[in-house]
């Protein structure tokens, strides 16, 4: 173990300088006030929220343009507000993309730096906006099924119709 | 467990101890016992030149100058690299400068996990307040996302509610591994130094 000469007591050196104690407390700071990671278990949440966000984004970029879904002739009903919410995710995609993919990053800075009750907030706010666009595609997935239920009623009505047409004339002769 | 019973202890000459003690109690011991605080002489060791771990029966500890303390926190913006202590230890630790203790050295020993190994970090809980609105948050979290993944398979038959990955439970942090800060004096011509514990704390 080697012994560095400045360190060794007694000398005029340190008497120039503050003193360690001084040094130590001006470098500590509360343990009550210095926050602490955001545990994964509520982190969790803000990613999924980021996710969310870019899956919406990327799959209202692949979806063909509103005014060709609304003529389409698939949505027999409410065609026209899937049409507005198609619409408005594609405006929203490209931003939302970019902060999504920013927000990962961040989060897994938050993951290992102490932060306080702040950056929690962020966190519940990347979740609620994760929340809000994923509440937008359940919508719109609800309406193309909706839609796709309608017309596999309208499917199943023509082919009973035709079958029973058929059979009855079948039977008349 | 007492700091000596961790600490590598030397025993120098009856001259050399001599020399500390009078050091220690003229820069640290009076002007606390001046002030009503009675600090406690730990004993004496060669001085460190780097970071120390001490293996013992009672744990793992790692001592540290004050300068490369590796509990020193980065966070966002400017507040850098600072060393986190617990109000009621930093109070007395003010209450000591201010009475005039003044070490030459000011080193941290902190208790490691058992599971601890060469360049892990050391581990500092966040603060109960935090941990208990963390506790919370992530409880209305959970929550509000199996009631929205409730509506959400309702409103879409064909499942596409967000999928509710597994939870894990809070983790238990307040693993109450102690620190605590030595004051040392160092002799004027030999590598000994007197330690001194200025403060001790649990993590709640």
């Amino acid at each position: 173990m080697s012994f560095p000469p400045n360190r060794l007591a007694g000398s005029g050196h340190r008497q120039q300088h503050p003193s360690p104690l001084g040094a130590f407390l001006r470098s500590a700071t509360s343990h009550q006030r210095a926050g602490g990671p955001i545990p994964i278990d509520v982190l969790r949440y803000g990613i999924i929220g980021s996710a969310v966000v870019i899956l919406t984004g990327v799959v209202a970029l692949l979806l063909p343009p509103a005014p060709d879904l609304s003529s389409s002739g698939f949505f027999l009903l409410l065609g026209r507000q899937v049409s507005w919410i198609v619409e408005f995710a594609k405006h929203l995609a490209v931003p939302a993309i970019g902060c999504g993919l920013a927000l990962l990053c961040l989060d897994l800075y938050l993951m290992r730096a102490p932060s306080g009750r702040y950056s929690r907030a962020f966190v519940v706010g990347q979740a609620v906006a994760g929340g809000a666009l994923g509440a937008l595609g359940a919508v719109f997935l609800a309406l193309v099924a909706l839609n796709m239920v309608l017309w596999v009623v309208i499917v199943t009505a023509i082919l009973v119709v035709v079958v029973g047409t058929l059979a009855a004339l079948l039977s008349g002769e | 467990m007492t700091v000596t019973e961790v600490l590598p202890v030397v025993r120098p000459s009856a001259e050399v101890q001599r020399v500390l003690e009078h050091r220690t109690s003229s820069l640290v011991l009076s002007p606390a016992r001046e002030r009503g605080i009675e600090l406690r002489p730990v004993g004496l060791t060669s001085l460190p030149d780097r970071e120390v771990v001490v293996r013992t029966e009672h744990g793992t500890w790692l001592f540290a100058d004050h300068v490369r303390d590796p509990t020193a926190r980065r966070r966002l913006g400017w507040r850098r690299g600072r060393i986190p202590v617990p109000d009621e230890p930093l109070a007395q630790l003010h209450a000591l400068h201010d009475a005039g203790v003044r070490p030459d050295l000011v080193w941290l020993g902190h208790e490691l996990p058992g599971t601890w190994k060469e360049g892990d970090s050391v581990p500092v809980p966040t603060p109960r307040a935090l941990r208990e609105s963390d506790e919370r948050l992530a409880r209305r979290l959970r929550l509000t996302t199996r009631i929205l993944a409730r509506g959400a398979a309702l409103t879409v038959a064909a499942g596409a509610a967000l999928p509710a990955a597994a939870l894990l439970p809070v983790a238990a942090l307040g693993a109450g591994l102690d620190p605590i800060v030595l004051g040392g004096v160092c002799h004027p011509a030999t590598p000994v130094v007197s330690w001194t514990l200025l403060a001790q704390w649990d993590w709640e």
